[in-house]
């Protein structure tokens, strides 16, 4: 592998994965961090890839779960942290409810995080990794009739909740 | 009549082939309530792009400091002997093809030469291990004799006097067991 190579994936799939990695941590430091780790294993790993479209796919694969398990992880400490001080509060016990809370006048953001994980997720990858359902079947497994699906109930959900708050742009 | 919602969601994303597009397009033109539905996929979509910006303005910044942090990585990995055995090397399918034949082909032929090798070891070994029937000087017809009290087969070692071979050259006296008769020397 040479240092030309890289940065040519680097300099096409940066963004991309910055992007989807950032919707989904809501942290610029978590996305930073997650994006940064998530380029060093493919540099461990880049005998593997036959492609470099292989390599790109590959990386949103580890970006996404990578920032899924961060979610996870900071969920899990926030309640050890809570438990300890006894802090206990319902309303802002997870980085989700948090984000809502610091988000919930802030449009897409805040519908987003209300989405099941399965939609969200193929909305993330179509709307700010700006992939097409080919590929976010690539990545996420799936078929791209499924992919169709996914997308289209993702935004007949949010459809339902800009209504709920008034704004959906399809009244008259 | 009306595309359905899920054929108008796919439509806005651009995953409608020609000429379904061409005629989504008409029809979406024409159509009020296709329109709306159309509208409000765009107004989420705008939503998102919007959102997207905000990131990219923060996004250019990361950039270059995951760029720097990489740096390091990045020459640490190309300046690190990689182990022989892990590395890879593309070959094409039909080369592979023919590789896995020809090892194959190698592989049988050496088995099967091995097992030949294993029956000649074990004939020589009989061989030697055999009775030394002419050894005392008994002569053909003894030996003949013996082949024929033998119910299996059996090898035979037949050492001539080194005397034979020292320099007198004609026809032997025995050509084959069928021109052999007993009591004469033909």
């Amino acid at each position: 592998m040479t240092d030309a190579d890289f940065k040519a994936l680097y300099d096409e799939t940066f963004m991309m994965l910055y992007r989807v990695a950032r919707r989904i941590t809501n942290s610029d430091e978590a996305a930073e961090d997650v994006v940064h780790d998530s380029y060093i294993k493919a540099v461990e790993r880049w005998a593997i890839f036959p492609t470099k479209d292989d390599a790109k796919y590959w990386l949103i694969r580890v970006v996404k779960n990578n920032a899924l398990n961060w979610i996870k992880r900071k969920g899990r400490e926030q309640k050890v942290y809570q438990r300890y001080y006894k802090e206990m509060d319902a309303v802002s016990d997870s980085p989700e409810t948090e984000a809502l809370k610091n988000e919930a006048s802030d449009g897409m953001r805040s519908y987003l995080w209300r989405l099941p994980e399965k939609f969200r997720m193929v909305l993330v990858l179509k709307e700010y990794g700006l992939l097409n359902y080919k590929e976010i079947g690539k990545v996420l497994g799936i078929a791209e009739g499924n992919v169709k699906v996914r997308v289209f109930r993702a935004r007949e959900a949010l459809a339902a909740m800009m209504r709920e708050d008034g704004n959906d742009v399809s009244r008259p | 009549m009306c595309p359905d919602r899920e054929l108008l969601s796919a439509w806005a994303d651009g995953e409608v082939p020609s000429p379904w597009r061409e005629t989504i397009d008409r029809h979406v033109a024409a159509c009020e309530s296709c329109a709306r539905a159309a509208a409000s996929i765009g107004a989420a979509r705008e939503l998102c792009a919007r959102d997207a910006s905000v990131i990219d303005a923060s996004a250019a910044a990361a950039k270059a400091r995951v760029e720097e942090r990489l740096g390091f990585a990045l020459a640490r990995a190309s300046t690190r002997p990689r182990p022989f055995l892990s590395r890879r090397f593309a070959v094409p399918l039909p080369a592979a093809a023919a590789a896995a034949l020809a090892i194959a082909a190698l592989g049988l032929a050496l088995a099967d030469s091995g097992r030949r090798n294993a029956e000649l070891r074990m004939a020589m070994r009989r061989a030697y291990e055999a009775t030394p029937v002419a050894a005392s000087g008994m002569g053909i017809e003894s030996v003949i004799d013996y082949i024929s009290k033998q119910n299996a087969a059996i090898n035979i070692n037949i050492t001539l006097p080194a005397e034979a071979f020292g320099g007198q050259a004609g026809e032997p006296l025995i050509v084959r067991e069928a021109d052999y008769v007993p009591g004469s020397r033909r």
